[in-house]
């Protein structure tokens, strides 16, 4: 007869309203089916945001959030809190899900970044709230901080789906510099939000 | 970190963006790398920045029951095959419309996510000797009061037409002394109050039985749990 434990007197509903992303996924890593669904609402906006603009197209995008997701229950137990956020580890289980997607279904391939004008009416749907519009301000302002040269390579790849050999022959330089690029960029980023204390992805929560 | 020759592939792993061989090569070198290994985590955190230029856009309202019917109650669609239950299952026990005539428990429903006021400890109402988690892993669970009162939150597929979930309370080891314990329908996630006690070293069980229910169980479990 097992003990209850601490969990005991707390009911899932009750819990998934105050739990951090990180305690959640504490919770699904041990089979909890309500805190994966409280995790889906915080985060499938943005996911779903996300795997559109990738994909264009609704039903892949669905079909990248539902994969992303299922892949939170199931790797949950091999995520570390201490190592990195809760939302960016579920966006990026979509998100890799979409560029998989994305690169079977070569002709949707995203120039990635000039078809905000479509991406503008999709938004439409959606009541952005306050906090979310903020974000993307910051994030906005963030990326224009990088170089160009980085800038672009990052988007092309978050956006497009494109490896590292598809961007050098895409831009037409050597292999080692879309590499450099690359990490010189993901470093800046990373430094950026620890000045600018990104805090407003976590006060969603 | 810097002294590891792999440390550039960090950033492009973490993007997703490695070509198919680099990416090979380099989960192998992850595995032995703890340094790039905690890089990479590190560096997902800047594809949040990346996430956020998107524009957040409402998904289909039956994305979410999807991807929790995916997770947890396979077993009515497709039983898992690394299922097992505990004890073993009168196999068929008796015809349907015998078994319909025995209906005889009505499974009070007292609460379905979303509504639950107290949650399941509070429906309870005796204190709780033991919470227990039904199999397979993620379906639900179950609290055991201190006098063998049982309140049972599952999650199952809406049953299919003509056919209710039954649950029972029985000896280890022997389904043949089964007790009905009520009935439910199955849509989503709900908290039950099964109509028979269980005591320390019996098994409480869900199978798929005709809409009036069955005196014994007549098809495998769909979720168990070892008191």
């Amino acid at each position: 007869m097992n003990r209850i434990g601490r969990r005991g007197e707390l009911g899932r509903v009750e819990a998934s309203s105050y739990l951090s992303d990180e305690a959640l996924v504490g919770l699904v890593a041990r089979g909890d089916e309500g805190a994966l669904g409280a995790l889906y609402d915080r985060h499938a906006q943005l996911a779903y945001g996300v795997a559109r603009r990738l994909l264009r197209d609704a039903q892949l995008a669905e079909d990248a959030v539902q994969e992303g997701f299922v892949n939170v229950w199931r790797q949950a137990s091999s995520f570390r809190p201490e190592r990195s956020r809760a939302a960016s580890w579920i966006l990026m289980l979509v998100h890799r899900r979409a560029v998989d997607l994305v690169r079977r279904e070569e002709r949707r391939r995203a120039d990635a970044i000039d078809e905000r004008a479509e991406l503008v009416a999709d938004a439409a749907n959606t009541e952005e709230t306050a906090l979310s519009h903020l974000e993307r301000e910051l994030a906005a302002k963030m990326l224009a901080q990088l170089p160009d040269q980085q800038r672009e390579v990052l988007e092309l790849a978050f956006w497009g789906g494109y490896s590292q050999s598809e961007l050098a022959d895409r831009l037409g330089v050597p292999l080692g510099t879309i590499k450099s690029r690359m990490f010189n960029g993901m470093a800046r980023v990373r430094a950026l939000m620890e000045d600018e204390t990104w805090t407003t992805a976590n006060s969603a929560n | 970190v810097d002294d590891c020759e792999q440390r550039e592939l960090t950033a492009g792993y973490a993007l997703g963006a490695l070509d198919r061989d680099d990416a090979s090569r380099f989960e192998a070198h992850l595995r032995r790398c703890k340094a790039c290994a905690a890089e990479v985590e590190a560096f997902r955190d800047a594809l949040l920045v990346l996430a956020h230029t998107a524009e957040p856009a409402e998904p289909p309202a039956e994305l979410r029951g999807r991807i929790l019917a995916e997770v947890a109650p396979r077993a009515i669609d497709r039983p898992r095959r690394s299922f097992r239950s505990p004890f073993r299952w009168p196999l068929p026990a008796l015809a349907t419309g015998l078994a319909a005539a025995a209906a005889c428990t009505v499974i009070v429903v007292v609460g379905t996510q979303g509504s639950g006021a107290g949650g399941p400890a509070a429906l309870l109402g005796e204190p709780v000797a033991a919470e227990v988690a039904l199999q397979p892993t993620g379906i639900g669970r179950i609290l055991v009061g201190r006098d063998g009162k049982v309140v049972a939150q599952v999650t199952l597929h809406r049953a299919p037409a003509g056919k209710a979930y039954e649950a029972w309370v029985m000896p280890k080891g022997d389904a043949q002394r089964a007790r009905p314990a009520g009935l439910l329908r199955g849509d989503g996630t709900q908290t039950v109050v099964l109509s028979a006690r269980a005591h320390q070293g019996d098994v409480v069980g869900f199978t798929l039985e005709p809409a009036g229910g069955s005196p014994r169980p007549t098809s495998p479990p769909v979720a168990t749990a070892h008191v």
